[in-house]
């Protein structure tokens, strides 16, 4: 298919050193997001997603592999008009705006660092951006200690939509709000998208809501994707085991989508003491794993040239 | 669960009024909630809606300057709200217990587990020596489901990852057998499959031990599959009460309703709205019903504090639509 490609990871690896142990964040990852398209990234905790979010964000650099932006490989460190068309939208909002700083200030910023308007239009700049995530105006003159979670997620977004980006990481963004502050904030983010073309990466532990908004989704299991595809089709036909138990965990409201989730072995043991798998990541804590499981890293795979895994036993093969 | 029995716990038109620089805030505004003895109930509501500052009152943990108490908390035969240093000795991390919010703010940070541990045991009074505490905190370690003690009772907690100071932090919470644990928010910091695993382990050891829980949480799937009952709070009322099936079945309230109605549902049919606008500002709260600037069914007798009715057996729903005589 000849699809059009935003932003492409390419076989991309990173370990860290803690002490004397060598923790391997990432491994080959690839993947890919189209122009105006949702990618989401879940997995579990200490995953990788994070440390994927900052090198497509070109903020650190992979160990092997390389991010490509519209087909051309990205140089670290990033010339400053590459680093305006990649921005980033947090969990703690306040860690992207400055405490010192009012929101106006804070929204100001890229303008004049990218001499995005003339002086003397920046003010109205900012209090467009304000209105476009629906913050009132007087907001520009408040600190963000001043503000509700919701109101500073809005105001951290306004700051990431001052550069004009041309993709944005959102790493976790409404998972200190409420359902209903989430709702309004993840609107604002389906319309800003269908506005102004925006390629989201979405990184989230909130499966129901990535059902809802991403068009696409990849599984990360211990550093690698394990399963990649439409969300729908990842949704209703995982295949990749980890996936099965991880959308077998999603607490839901109602007996409707409590028949959707696909069924997993109940596992209350934990699992400090872990066996190495050179195979499969997963293979200690898979029910399923066959001999080849233990010895050798399956490869990705697909059937249709959409929806990806890598796994010797997928869930179709047996139910 | 038996209804004939005594509740174990029951808060009695709680309210808690805070004296602060910029005026008064009246946050609690007249709490009621029974949690019956081996109950599992849960207490949800938006954030900001009072749920920690119900549990932290029910713990004795709230004693700010400014505070003025209005209502009644009995735990079994003690007035908490009279008790003592002595009864409160008597009482919490024994009898009652809570499991806080974050695991990293709730352990010390210089001790490691064996210590902290050993530390709650001695005061369960059924154990004497460090040596004594240890042996019985390598079962309740396996307990909750911790596959080598050891290694995890000599970690320090940053060691350790959020899951598992998460299993025990619930180890310490139900090491001395408590009748009541209040746990709020456990598993908030962990993922998916981790706080599914958590909330089973705790549904199996309260199950097994007798002991009652009462979960805070806003999420409401998490409430689904953990608890028998349900409180539904907003700005510092209960707004509705019922069995989990009923509830989940049939929300009354139109705050419950709007709340369920924000949740994104897993079987894809897009994005859900929100409710418009936020928890009031708890020093000019709104007559009446507090929900009635939100709600999309206020009318004029909605500025009066609105009537308590039970719409089937145990479900009860404080709302004037309620209280009207309804024709078809
Ligand atoms: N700067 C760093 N130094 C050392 N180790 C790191 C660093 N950043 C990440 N790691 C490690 O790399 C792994 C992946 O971490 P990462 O933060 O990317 O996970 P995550 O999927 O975002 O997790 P979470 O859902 O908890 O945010 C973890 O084992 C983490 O401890
Ligand atoms: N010590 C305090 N002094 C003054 N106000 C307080 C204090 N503790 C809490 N509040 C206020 O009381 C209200 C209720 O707070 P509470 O922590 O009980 O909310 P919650 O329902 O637990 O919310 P969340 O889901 O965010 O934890 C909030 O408006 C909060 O700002
Ligand atoms: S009492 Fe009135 S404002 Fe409150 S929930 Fe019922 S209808 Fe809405
Ligand atoms: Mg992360
Ligand atoms: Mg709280």
């Amino acid at each position: 298919m000849a699809e059009v490609t935003r932003i492409e990871a390419v076989g991309v690896s990173k370990a860290y050193r803690v002490g004397d142990r060598r923790v391997q964040a990432l491994s080959r990852v690839s993947l890919r997001a189209a122009p105006a398209e949702t990618l989401a990234v879940v997995g579990e905790s200490g995953s990788g997603k994070s440390t994927l979010g900052r090198i497509l964000l070109g903020v650190e650099r992979p160990d092997e592999g390389e991010i490509r932006l519209d087909s051309a490989a990205l140089s670290l460190p990033l010339p400053k008009a590459m680093r305006r068309r990649l921005q980033v939208v947090q969990q703690n909002p306040l860690s992207t705006l400055n405490p010192r700083r009012t929101v106006g200030q804070s929204v100001a910023l890229p303008l004049r660092v990218h001499r995005l308007v003339a002086p003397r239009q920046t003010t109205a700049r900012v209090r467009e951006l304000l209105d476009l995530v629906g913050l009132p105006t007087d907001t520009q003159d408040r600190y963000p200690n001043a503000l509700s979670g919701g109101q500073r997620q809005r105001a951290a977004l306004a700051r990431a939509l001052a550069a004009e980006p041309d993709l944005i990481v959102l790493d976790e963004p409404t998972s200190a709000l409420d359902v209903s502050v989430q709702a309004r904030v993840l609107h604002l983010l389906i319309d800003l998208q269908a506005r102004i073309g925006l390629t989201y990466i979405f990184i989230t532990h909130d499966l129901s809501v990535v059902r809802n908004i991403a068009a696409r989704v990849a599984v990360l299991y211990r550093g690698r994707v394990v399963e990649t595809g439409p969300t729908e089709a990842v949704f209703r036909r995982p295949r990749h085991r980890y996936t099965t138990m991880l959308l077998s965990a999603i607490p839901v409201v109602s007996a409707a989508e409590e028949a959707v989730k696909p069924q997993w072995p109940q596992e209350t043991r934990a699992q400090t003491a872990e066996a190495e798998s050179a195979g499969c990541t997963f293979a200690p804590r898979c029910p399923f794993a066959l001999d080849p499981c233990w010895r050798t890293p399956p490869p990705i795979e697909s059937a249709d040239g959409r929806h990806f895994a890598a796994c010797y036993n997928p869930k179709d093969a047996t139910s | 669960m038996n209804d004939a029995a005594p509740p174990l716990l029951d808060v009695d038109g709680l309210a808690l009024s805070l004296a602060r620089f910029d005026g008064t805030a009246r946050i609690l505004n007249g709490v009621d909630l029974v949690v019956f003895p081996g109950e599992r109930v849960a207490l949800v509501g938006e954030s900001g809606c009072g749920k920690t500052l119900t549990a932290r009152m029910i713990m004795g943990l709230f004693d700010e300057r400014g505070a003025s108490v209005e209502g009644r908390i009995r735990f079994d035969d003690d007035d908490l709200l009279a008790l003592d240093a002595r009864g409160w000795d008597r009482l919490r991390g024994r009898r009652l217990t809570m499991i806080f919010q974050d695991p990293v703010a709730a352990l010390n940070p210089v001790f490691t587990i064996a210590d902290q541990l050993a530390t709650v045991i001695l005061r369960g009074g059924q154990a004497h020596t460090r040596v004594e505490a240890r042996d019985l905190a390598r079962p309740a370690l396996a307990a909750v489901a911790i596959a080598d003690p050891d290694r995890v009772l000599d970690s320090y907690p940053f060691q350790l990852s959020g899951g598992l100071n998460q299993r025990v932090l619930i180890a310490m919470a139900l090491v001395n057998r408590p009748a009541l644990v209040l746990a709020d928010e456990p598993g908030t910091a962990l993922d998916v499959t981790v706080q599914a695993q958590t909330l089973a382990l705790m549904h199996n050891l309260t199950d097994a031990s007798g002991a009652a829980v009462l979960l805070i949480t806003h999420n409401l799937g998490v409430v689904r599959n953990f608890a028998q009952r349900v409180y539904v709070m907003y700005a510092g009322s209960i707004v509705e009460e019922a069995p989990v099936a009923e509830l989940f079945a049939a929300p009354r309230h139109p705050y419950t309703q709007a709340l369920f109605a924000a949740v994104p549902r897993l079987t894809g049919e897009g994005l859900p709205v929100g409710i418009e606008g936020g928890v009031p500002d708890y020093r000019v709260p709104p007559p009446g019903c507090r929900f009635h600037p939100r709600c999309p069914h206020a009318r004029p007798q909605c500025h009066q504090p609105p009537p308590v009715i039970e719409v089937a057996p145990g479900h009860k729903v404080a709302c004037v639509l309620f209280g009207e005589k309804r024709d078809g």
